[in-house]
């Protein structure tokens, strides 16, 4: 596989996992409740780890690869803190529309 | 090893794990349920950038970068579970039960004050 095509390949599975990035964003703005946005989060911040590998991939340097793993675990650290401050604070509503929950 | 054959098969295997990313975020947009969106953000989710992760690590192989993604890999096998099970228990204590698509409930009747309203089960009262 020559050099052209090889990095020709790989930023056309940048574009498919941008739309990916972006499906995900949508249920992020969808979502009803709150788990929703943060299941959304945990997806979305693996989606970025991915982006980030096949950049450091077509760019050819490894250095960036530092920035994959503090991504990978500021996304799960963030998921476990959006998770338990959900569990311990259950009746705030943050990001919740307003028209949705009157009854 | 030619490096023509290393590049096939790094973007064959970026293919793959990019492929099960896309079906994980389909399935998170269109499956109906927090519970059920789990399983698209826990499995097809962790396959997905384990490719990946196998990708970068053969391309960058003669750099020694293969070491640094196979501890990723053991990274993302551990901490999906965690943060997913963390996640479904924060759903499942918030929410109330008919957001649930839920056939059997075994949290309802040990947590009847934490968790949704328990199903009273015929034969289940005594004791």
């Amino acid at each position: 596989m020559s050099n052209d095509l090889f990095e020709l390949s790989l930023v056309v599975l940048m574009t498919l996992l941008t739309f990916s990035l972006l499906l995900c964003f949508g249920r992020l703005l969808r979502g009803p409740k709150l788990p929703d946005r943060t299941v959304a989060f945990d997806l979305i911040s693996i989606h970025a780890v991915g982006i980030f590998l096949l950049f450091a991939v077509n760019s050819h340097s490894y250095v960036l690869l530092e920035g994959a793993i503090i991504t990978a675990v500021l996304g799960f650290l963030g998921t476990m803190m959006f998770a338990r401050a959900l569990e311990r604070y259950p009746h705030v509503r943050w990001l919740e529309r307003p028209s949705e929950d009157e009854d | 090893m030619d490096i023509s054959t290393v590049n096939l098969v790094v973007v064959a295997l970026a293919a793959i794990g990019t492929l099960f990313l896309l079906i994980s975020a389909v399935g998170m947009l269109r499956l109906p349920d927090v519970l059920t969106r789990m399983h698209a953000a826990g499995i097809a989710a962790t396959l997905g950038i384990t490719c990946l992760l196998l990708a970068t690590g053969l391309h960058f192989l003669a750099e020694g970068q293969m070491l640094r993604m196979v501890a990723l890999i053991i990274l993302f096998f551990v901490t999906a579970p965690i943060a997913t099970t963390t996640m479904a228990r924060a759903a499942y204590r918030t929410s109330h039960s008919d957001q649930f698509l839920l056939s059997h409930d075994d949290l309802a009747a040990l947590s009847p004050a934490a968790g949704p309203e328990s199903q009273e089960e015929p034969g289940a009262d005594e004791e």
